[in-house]
């Protein structure tokens, strides 16, 4: 059903900065039309069975990936409510059939399916927005003395008391999935505290530790609607080997190195490191619960 | 075609008729909303917005029972602004202002006027 709808003067607005494209337009609709009016702006999401059909959200015209981050509805003419619903607190509020209802909404851009935020993440399915945000880390590793001496010929190993530090240069990342319909609650579950076993957004395989998930509702409005915005948490630990190669999460310093190398991987009595190693790409599959 | 005459209008308030009245009026507005849109083609466009009125009646101070001595402002009361003896405008209303005029140089009567604002639905005389 298409929605009758005017924008009013002084609309659109559009705001280009260092954050990317925001904007801003004001319609006026039925009063009555208002809530089918924000569904289509928001898009959503349809089940049939354990399949999901994308309604996208609207764009802003000439605007591709500008799509609506957020809505207010208001009366157009607030002076001029009918109350004829409004016997207790719960019948109804007033309308306002007269003038209608003024819809504000806000665009902002997001990364479009074919275009995404930067290369080598992983796919998601459509109308699903994924961006990537790095930040710094670090992890200080103090080593035995037993294994180090000064640089001049004849020095001993260095006393006890000094226990030589290592800054091990680390990276937090955070992949946020925008506008999930149903988040894969199982691999979220399944996968925290496990390591990459395949190359994953550009880091190699054992590199990347996933942490775990900060998970919202966004969009909640009326029954069936509504998304999810899903915030992964990555920690990249990644040292160069001296032979080639790197060191992951499953490597630890050794102190007599071997074959000229002190980082080497860790297992126990059954050949398993520290962190098992698992298919991260799930993460970014639609749950079915 | 006849003409209404004035002649036997009449204020009351509150079912009392207020002595000496010389004259009333009553104004009805609607505050309609203006705007322009991308459908009203370069003209402004107006909806229908609530209504109100607002009047005043005049009077001359009689020596008993002024009119003015029935009237305290921010009262709410009901008028009845008659056109004749049967058709009125009755109107919930609440006084905004009373004045008093004395004319001291020409010695005329001293007069007053009220003046008031709608509060809730009017009706109005068939």
């Amino acid at each position: 059903m298409t929605i009758a709808f005017e924008e009013l003067e002084g609309s659109p607005v559009i705001a280009v900065g260092a954050d990317g494209t925001t904007a801003r337009r004001v319609f006026r609709v039925a009063w009555a039309d208002w809530p089918q009016f924000v569904r289509d702006l928001i898009g959503s999401y349809r089940r049939a069975g354990t399949d999901y059909y994308f309604i996208p959200p609207l764009e802003f015209p000439g605007l591709p990936g500008v799509v609506v981050s957020s809505l207010e509805v208001s009366p157009f003419d607030p002076g001029n409510p009918d109350g004829t619903e409004v016997s207790t607190l719960t019948s109804g509020t007033n309308s306002y059939p007269a003038a209608g209802a003024k819809i504000t909404a806000d665009y902002e851009a997001l990364p479009a399916d074919d275009e995404p935020s930067r290369g080598e993440l992983p796919a998601t399915p459509s109308g699903t927005y994924l961006t990537y945000r790095a930040d710094l880390g670090s992890e200080f590793h103090t080593t035995s003395s037993r294994g180090w001496h000064w640089d001049t010929a004849g020095s001993p190993p260095l006393a006890p008391d000094v226990n030589p530090g290592i800054v091990i240069p680390t990276g937090v990342f955070r992949l946020i999935w925008q506008r999930v319909v149903a988040p894969n609650w199982t691999a979220i579950r399944q996968l925290r505290g496990k390591v990459n076993d395949a190359p994953f957004v550009g880091a190699a395989a054992g590199t990347v530790l996933f942490l775990g998930a900060r998970v919202v509702r966004q969009f909640e409005f009326g029954e069936g609607m509504g998304f999810w915005r899903v915030e992964y948490l990555f920690s990249e630990r990644a040292i160069e080997l001296a032979g080639g190669g790197l060191a992951g999460w499953n490597h630890a310093y050794k102190e007599q190195a071997v074959n000229g190398e002190h980082w080497l991987p860790l297992v126990d009595e059954d050949g398993n490191g520290p962190y098992a190693a698992a298919d991260l790409t799930p993460l970014f599959e639609f749950g079915t619960g | 075609m006849p003409l209404l005459s004035g002649k036997s209008g009449r204020v009351l308030a509150d079912g009392a008729a207020l002595a000496e009245i010389t004259l009333w009026t009553f104004k009805t507005l609607r505050r309609n909303v203006a705007y322009a849109s991308s459908a009203t083609g370069g003209f402004r466009r107006r909806l229908p917005g609530v209504r109100e009125g607002s009047g005043r009646f005049n009077f001359v101070v009689a020596a008993a029972n002024p009119a003015n001595a029935n009237l305290q402002t921010g009262a709410e009361l009901t008028l009845s602004l008659c056109l004749d003896a049967s058709r009125c405008y009755t109107v919930p209303a609440m006084i905004d202002s009373v004045a008093i005029e004395t004319d001291i140089s020409g010695g005329g009567p001293i007069t007053g006027w009220a003046e008031f604002s709608t509060t809730g639905a009017w009706t109005e005389p068939e």
